[in-house]
């Protein structure tokens, strides 16, 4: 493959990338510039990646580039993140202080350059630093986005609770190395290595090992329990917009991270990590919708709702690749419908937030929020859309992402091996729903019933007002027709096959071996017998 | 109860044990002896930290310019990334001369050497980048 | 006689990562919780070589994903000291008052 074919395949990302290095410069000159040229490159920038992605179409057959997979789910993340990165960057354009808005901007650009590149990722050095780079803009960014110590003290504790589940993360990964064989995710899936260990092996539980700690560090990026307890103070301490950036880029790579795994272990996972899973699924859901009920600050209650996202998201993940005909089977599909959706509910409802100011702050509990409806009625009426699509209700795009979520667990095939315990879970997935709607539900009372004089102003800006326009309409649009993304969810998690779909598909065009490549196989077998 | 075959896998070990417990023991002795035998007086003299050498100028847990700071890390993170100099000399000498195992791209065909300074070339230049950036952010000036 | 072999790596590794975590865990200060990190992060990459060098002598990626890592943790300790800079700066100029009666 030659090197403009490279350049080629990677030219969003790389758009992306010089863009970022493009509003750091212009960040320098933006004081004494009107219109700011620093959030206007970065919303261009985004933009003409977006178009650059779509004209690049999804390949029929993945391919492979060194260290990189170019699959459907390459570009549908490539379409999704983009988007809502490009909403993201009208809700901050008044973010931050003057001096550091090229800073700023350029850190959410990185953000979503490392949610890209996880979806492509082949290779554990790629996701690695795919993961690192959406978490690292992201510790900056909470220590930028207001100069309030409680900013800085959430910048610390994320960074640091952050920095923890990297090395864990690293960790595991070394030893998925030691039993892969390779770094390269798809030879390790054409040998099949993780289903053909033998039981009681040394392997096996270094695999075991390898996949929980993995498992540990992805968890914290996507605030699962128990790795959740940061979510609250830092989403508190966080300016709102932030907020928004943090429910979407990290969830969704850490997301992106374990589909891209689990297809390297042919969606066979090890009995322990499935009742794991199925656990801290459970887990999640509950301790984030019960916690939530007694909050009293709207972006704590967010931050827990956030959680309680996770798990719902985690249930069609468990179900995994399609298992079967008919429309709602495919959880891999439901997961990639969700990513976005959520996204865009949970930026909007920070978003709302980030527009209005009380004495120079962002208004947070729902005392300052009560009576808002009568002072500022329209963005009071994407609040009313983002809270109903967060709840699950009609007519939002939420409701469809929760029924192809919970639809999913329901109409797992019979051949899918944990059937009943995957009912059980998306019993429980409704039941949380149920009592999620009590303290959304608060929300919206505050806003509409309470008669009390607002006090809130609005904030600095137009474009935050186009952002929450931006977030509500494709909710609206897509309840009515939802065909387009699913359509491309679905494309996407048609690469993502269960071992017997893709013996059946044309085999991958597999590079041939390096001139030291051998399988993971022959490696296990020829020094199992040592230490 | 720990298994036979355990104890037995750490035998080699024994020659170590023993040496960390004597050296526990030598320590802990000399430290009772001196407490059990020794005189005990106090006073500010006694517990200066070099009884009979230089009095103490300061504390040595003194604050550092924050500046230090910042030139240290600038210092670490451009140090650090020359360590991807070597691997990629390596590939750059095995494609120039013909000779080792050359990396391998997708398709088969080894990796050009086009191929690796344009790589390379990228890298370094946002590595340029940075530093630019950095100048112009004034990071480099002391007094600002 | 002793020969050395992967698990003797492993061990040292498992060894490294707990005082990583142990030093997380009690140190207040955060260049010693940053230490911590750096000793979990090194852990990974004693693991990394042992694996490269016992079980997959195919090729070198053990070697380099090592190298990678060490960059990845230089990189978070410049965060890091950014962060805490930051923290102190905001804490100096806006809440001097409380922070002094926190330390008192």
């Amino acid at each position: 493959m030659s090197l403009k074919a490279y350049i080629l395949a990677l030219a969003p990302e790389l758009i992306v990338l010089f863009g970022a290095c493009l509003v750091l410069l212009l960040g320098r000159r933006d004081l004494r510039r009107q219109p700011p040229a620093a959030p206007l490159a970065a919303f261009v920038t985004l933009s003409v990646a977006l178009g650059v992605a779509f004209l690049t179409g999804v390949p029929e057959e993945p391919r492979l580039v060194p260290g990189l997979w170019l699959g459907g789910l390459t570009f549908y993340i490539r379409l999704i993140g983009l988007a809502v990165g490009a909403v993201l960057v009208l809700v901050n354009w008044h973010q931050a202080v003057e001096d550091e808005r090229g800073e700023y901007l350029s850190m959410i650009l990185f953000s979503l350059l490392g949610v890209l590149l996880t979806a492509s990722a082949d290779d554990l050095l790629v996701l690695l630093f795919a993961l690192e780079l959406v978490s690292v803009p992201t510790y900056v960014l909470i220590a930028l986005s207001r100069s309030s110590h409680r900013a800085g003290e959430a910048a610390v504790k994320y960074f640091f609770l952050g920095a923890l589940a990297t090395a864990l993360l690293a960790y595991g990964l070394s030893f998925l190395y030691g039993v892969m064989g390779t770094t390269a995710l798809h030879r390790v899936t054409d040998a099949g290595v993780v289903s053909t260990l033998g039981g009681g092996s040394a392997l096996e539980t270094y695999a075991l090992i390898g996949l929980l700690l993995v498992f540990a560090g992805v968890a914290f990026k996507m605030a699962a329990v128990p790795f959740h307890v940061y979510a609250p103070d830092v989403y508190e301490g966080a300016a709102a917009p932030v907020t928004g950036l943090l429910g979407f880029a990290p969830k969704a790579a850490g997301f992106v991270a374990l589909l891209r795994l689990f297809d390297a272990c042919a969606w066979d996972l090890p009995q322990h990590l499935f009742w794991l899973l199925w656990i801290v699924a459970a887990a999640t859901m509950t301790v984030g919708n019960v916690v939530a009920l007694l909050q009293t600050n709207v972006k704590r209650m967010l931050a827990y709702s956030s959680i309680a996202h996770t798990g719902y998201i985690l249930i069609a993940l468990l179900v995994g690749p399609a298992t079967g005909e008919g429309p709602l089977r495919d959880g891999v599909a439901a997961v990639l419908f969700y990513l976005p959706v959520y996204g865009l509910m949970n930026l909007g409802a920070f978003a709302l937030i980030g527009a209005f100011r009380i004495d120079e702050r962002e208004p947070e509990t729902l005392d300052e929020l009560a009576g808002l409806a009568r002072r500022a009625p329209a963005e009071s009426l994407t609040l009313g859309v983002f809270v109903f699509s967060l709840m699950g209700f009609p007519p939002t795009a939420g409701m469809l992402a929760k029924v192809f979520v919970f639809g999913s667990a329901f109409s797992a095939g019979s051949a899918h091996p944990h059937r009943l315990a995957l009912i059980v879970l998306a019993v429980i997935g409704v039941a949380n729903a149920a009592i999620a709607a009590a303290y959304y539900l608060r929300i919206v009372t505050a806003v509409y019933m309470k008669n009390e004089g607002c006090r809130c102003l609005p904030a600095q800006g137009g474009p935050i007002r186009l952002g929450l326009l931006a977030c509500a309409l494709p909710l609206l649009l897509v309840f009515v027709w939802p065909g387009a993304l699913t359509h491309e969810a679905r494309r996407a998690s048609a690469h993502v096959h269960p071992p017997t779909l893709r013996l059946a598909a044309p085999a991958l065009t597999d590079p041939p071996p390096t001139p030291v490549a051998i399988t993971a196989r022959t490696v296990a077998t020829s020094t199992a017998g040592q230490p | 109860m720990v298994n036979p075959a355990v104890i037995a896998s750490l035998e080699p070990y024994t020659a170590i044990g023993v040496t960390i417990l004597l050296a526990i023991a030598a320590a802990v002795g000399a430290l009772a002896v001196a407490h059990g035998l020794g005189p005990k007086r106090g006073g500010p003299v006694k517990d200066s930290p070099y009884e009979s050498g230089m009095p103490i100028a300061q504390d040595t847990a003194r604050r550092f310019n924050l500046r230090f700071y910042l030139v240290a890390l600038l210092f670490l993170l451009f140090d650090v990334e020359v360590v991807f100099l070597w691997p990629w000399a390596q590939a750059y000498y095995a494609a120039a001369t013909g000779s080792a195992a050359p990396v391998v791209l997708d398709g088969g065909q080894a990796a050009g050497k086009g191929f690796l300074l344009i790589g390379m070339g990228l890298f370094f230049g946002l590595l340029v980048f940075g530093l630019a950036y950095e100048w112009l952010r004034g990071a480099f000036r002391w007094n600002q | 006689m002793l020969t050395i072999g992967l698990m003797h790596y492993l061990v040292v590794a498992a060894v490294l990562l707990c005082g990583g975590i142990f030093v997380m865990a009690t140190k207040r200060n955060a260049i010693g919780i940053l230490m911590g990190v750096e000793l979990v992060l090194n852990s990974a990459n004693v693991n990394l070589i042992a694996f490269d060098r016992y079980l997959c002598r195919a090729g070198i990626d053990g070697q380099i994903l090592a190298l990678f890592v060490i960059v990845l943790a230089a990189a978070e300790a410049a965060i890091a000291v950014a962060i805490c800079v930051n923290f102190y700066r905001v804490l100096a100029t806006i809440d001097v008052d409380r922070a002094t009666k926190l330390q008192g």
